[in-house]
């Protein structure tokens, strides 16, 4: 526990330290939106059906981008083949960078979603539906994005094969996510997609975890 | 050789390297290497660049899985003991980061090991890092950047040291301060394992020599 | 009999009977199917002649998804066993499996053509094996990119299992989203029991050639890693001594 808790210290102290970074993926968020409601016409008629899709396209893509480097400092600098020798285990280590990663990229995506609603004129139900989607499918993005990662690290160019490996993984949450928000509305949390979406995150903690841990130890061999 | 006095290292015990064997890329690095390490011994691993020290460092340390070959540790096989820490290593890598400084960084790999208070300070102490301790470490020389590395080694009461090359970017009083932490890790019970380029010399009471070279016969 | 083949050798023995005998097995099999597909089965009342196309297609789907079961499946021995061979035969897997995909995808898309008037839609059969062909092209991309063979084996056999893993959960998750958007009249043709005889012969048929090109991609890696070990230069030797 208190080496997880380091772990989680020091990653976010680095963010801190980065420089904001670690905001990419929001300002990216809010460019792919701006984008897509320009490239539409700017009628809200037109955008306003479409938004829940559009957001969890931009949530994606803006994550999709951020696993490249998720791993890469660790493994580039020897801290990762030093923790390994520390005897604490891989899975224990993914999981504290998932949980950093969490935090640095959800979270605030999950706070700019009331912007997002204004931008996109949305109603009170489909913002909730959004946040409540992205909440619950947050820990399968994250660990399949981070399983990607963890297969790619230190291989230039990987980025489009990350994109390539990890969207076939995300096709089933972005699915129920979006008729998750259309059902939150009429069926609230009780809505068989936030069921679905819940399984789909158990599934990733269970397979996608070891996998991640499994793929470091393979790179580092 | 066998060391009757009592370690201070709670784990330390014998390492006893059979048949290890591991080709990269169609060459052959070693085969069949064998040699014993008893709580106290030092062995220093030689030979021309390239040859496969770091390799076979790497492989005792359980980075590298070997083609063939069994270690254990105490008789028993070694994967347990590496899972519980019982090797401390140093490669090439000092694995600091940059924007934190010595004593943070230290205090993250205490957070690791589960140290307890006051090491990281008596660490940097040690190494003379102790003025040094808020600077962040990319503004450190790659002597001083070694040192904070060794200073890691003291957070943790890992038997084994592996060390590839500790003194290649210290200055003298550096390599001085290196030696005095690997006589006192032997005198203390603890094992030794090395690698350098420069002229082994005597630490401990137990002292050998493995000199890795190429064999001149081609194979068919 | 895994451990039987483990050895190249016996692998090599193996292979010398089994391959012929699937490759015979595969163009008999194939041969009577397309046989019966052309000349011996009954239109279907909709579609006419053009349902024919779906005797190529439906073993192509099924051999496409069995192979990336395979594809796992030899992952799993590689990974759990270090087993040798297992690598091989999953890389080995990789191409012809996406193949039958692709070749799925196309004959899917002309009975399409004919069926609907487009080319593609996007359905729950064709897209789940859009995506199955993602997941061979990636798993592909692995081995290509990462140049030490061994750690290429381990991420791309990681990959191969969590992805098979996903794979119901994405047909599961295509056909729902399927039934919502496109309504299920879309994409079922018509069977009649007399369809059956063709689509079983040439579902064993491609089987078979499946298996034939596997083992003889298997034979091909066997020998090109035979003739890079017989290149060793170097052997090694190390001496102890006191100080």
């Amino acid at each position: 526990m208190r080496a997880l808790s380091g772990l989680i210290k020091r990653d976010l102290l680095l963010a801190l330290r980065s420089g904001g970074t670690w905001a990419h993926g929001l300002v990216f968020f809010a460019v792919f939106l701006a984008l897509c409601a320009i490239a539409l016409g700017g009628e809200t008629s037109v955008i306003r059906p479409l938004a829940p899709a559009l957001i969890w396209l931009a949530l994606v893509l803006s994550l999709l981008f951020s696993f490249e480097q998720l791993f890469a400092g660790d493994v580039e600098d020897g801290s990762l083949e030093q923790i390994r020798l520390s005897g604490l285990p891989l899975t224990h280590y993914v999981s504290g960078k998932c949980i950093v990663h969490w935090l640095l990229t959800v979270v605030p995506l999950l706070a700019a979603l009331p912007i997002a609603g204004l931008f996109y004129n949305l109603s009170m139900a489909t913002s909730a539906g959004l946040f409540f989607t992205i909440l619950i499918a947050s820990p399968a993005l994250i660990i399949y994005g981070a399983f990607s990662g963890a297969c790619l690290t230190g291989y230039k160019g990987g980025g489009v094969l990350l994109v390539l490996l990890t969207t076939p993984l995300l096709i089933p949450v972005l699915m129920f996510a979006i008729e998750g928000v259309l059902s939150y509305e009429k069926a609230g949390l009780g809505a068989m997609e936030f069921q679905a979406l819940s399984g789909l995150s158990l599934i990733a903690l269970a397979i996608g975890i070891p996998a991640s841990a499994a793929a470091l130890g393979a790179t580092m061999e | 050789m066998t060391h009757s006095h009592k370690s201070i290292y709670e784990q330390a015990d014998h390492l006893e390297i059979n048949g290890l064997s591991l080709a990269y890329d169609g060459k052959s690095l070693f085969e069949d290497l064998n040699f014993a390490l008893a709580p106290g011994d030092t062995v220093w691993i030689c030979g021309a660049n390239g040859i496969g020290k770091t390799t076979l460092l790497k492989c005792v340390a359980g980075l590298i899985r070997p083609d063939a070959g069994m270690l254990t540790w105490g008789g028993d096989n070694i994967k347990a003991a590496w899972r519980s820490g019982i090797t401390a290593y140093q490669g090439h890598h000092d694995a600091h980061k940059k924007d934190l400084s010595a004593a943070e960084n230290l205090e993250f790999w205490q957070d690791i090991y589960a140290g307890e208070e006051g090491c990281v300070d008596a660490a940097l102490t040690r190494v003379g890092l102790w003025a040094r301790r808020h600077q962040r470490t990319h503004t450190l020389s790659a002597g001083q950047s070694r040192r904070l590395a060794l200073a890691r080694l003291m957070l943790r009461d890992a038997p084994l040291w592996v060390l590839d090359e500790p003194a290649a970017p210290m200055d003298e009083v550096g390599r001085a301060l290196i030696h005095d932490m690997l006589r006192a890790h032997t005198a203390r019970g603890g094992s030794l394992l090395l690698a350098s380029h420069r002229a082994p010399s005597k630490i401990g009471s137990s002292t050998r020599i493995l000199t890795l070279q190429e064999s001149r016969d081609a194979r068919t | 009999m895994i451990s039987l083949l483990a050895n190249p050798l016996r692998f090599k023995k193996f292979a010398r009977y089994a391959s012929p005998i699937f490759g015979c097995a595969a163009l008999g099999l194939i041969a009577v199917g397309v046989w019966y597909a052309l000349y011996n089965s009954p239109e279907d009342k909709l579609h006419e002649n053009a349902v024919r196309i779906l005797y190529i297609h439906v073993p192509a789907a099924l051999i496409s998804m069995s192979a990336y079961g395979a594809m796992a499946a030899a992952s799993l021995i590689a990974f759990v066993w270090r087993h040798p061979l297992a690598d091989v035969l999953a890389r080995s897997m990789a191409l012809p499996g996406a193949a039958f995909t692709v070749l799925t995808l196309a004959t899917g898309a002309i009975w399409g053509k004919t069926a609907w008037g487009t080319f593609w839609q996007w359905d729950g059969r064709m897209t789940s094996t859009l995506i199955l062909l993602f997941l061979y092209i990636g798993y592909m991309q692995v081995w290509a990119i990462i140049e030490d063979k061994r750690r290429a084996a381990r991420i791309a056999g990681l990959i191969a299992m969590v992805g098979s893993i996903n794979l119901p959960v994405i047909k599961f998750s295509v056909d729902w989203w399927n039934s919502l958007h496109q309504g299920a009249t879309l994409g079922g043709p018509g069977f009649e029991t007399s369809m059956g005889m063709p689509l079983y012969l040439l579902m064993l048929g491609y089987g078979c050639f499946f298996a034939w090109l596997t083992i003889n991609r298997v034979l091909d890696s066997i020998e090109r890693t035979k003739q890079k070990r017989t290149k060793t230069q170097r052997g090694a030797s190390a001496v102890m001594e006191d100080i």
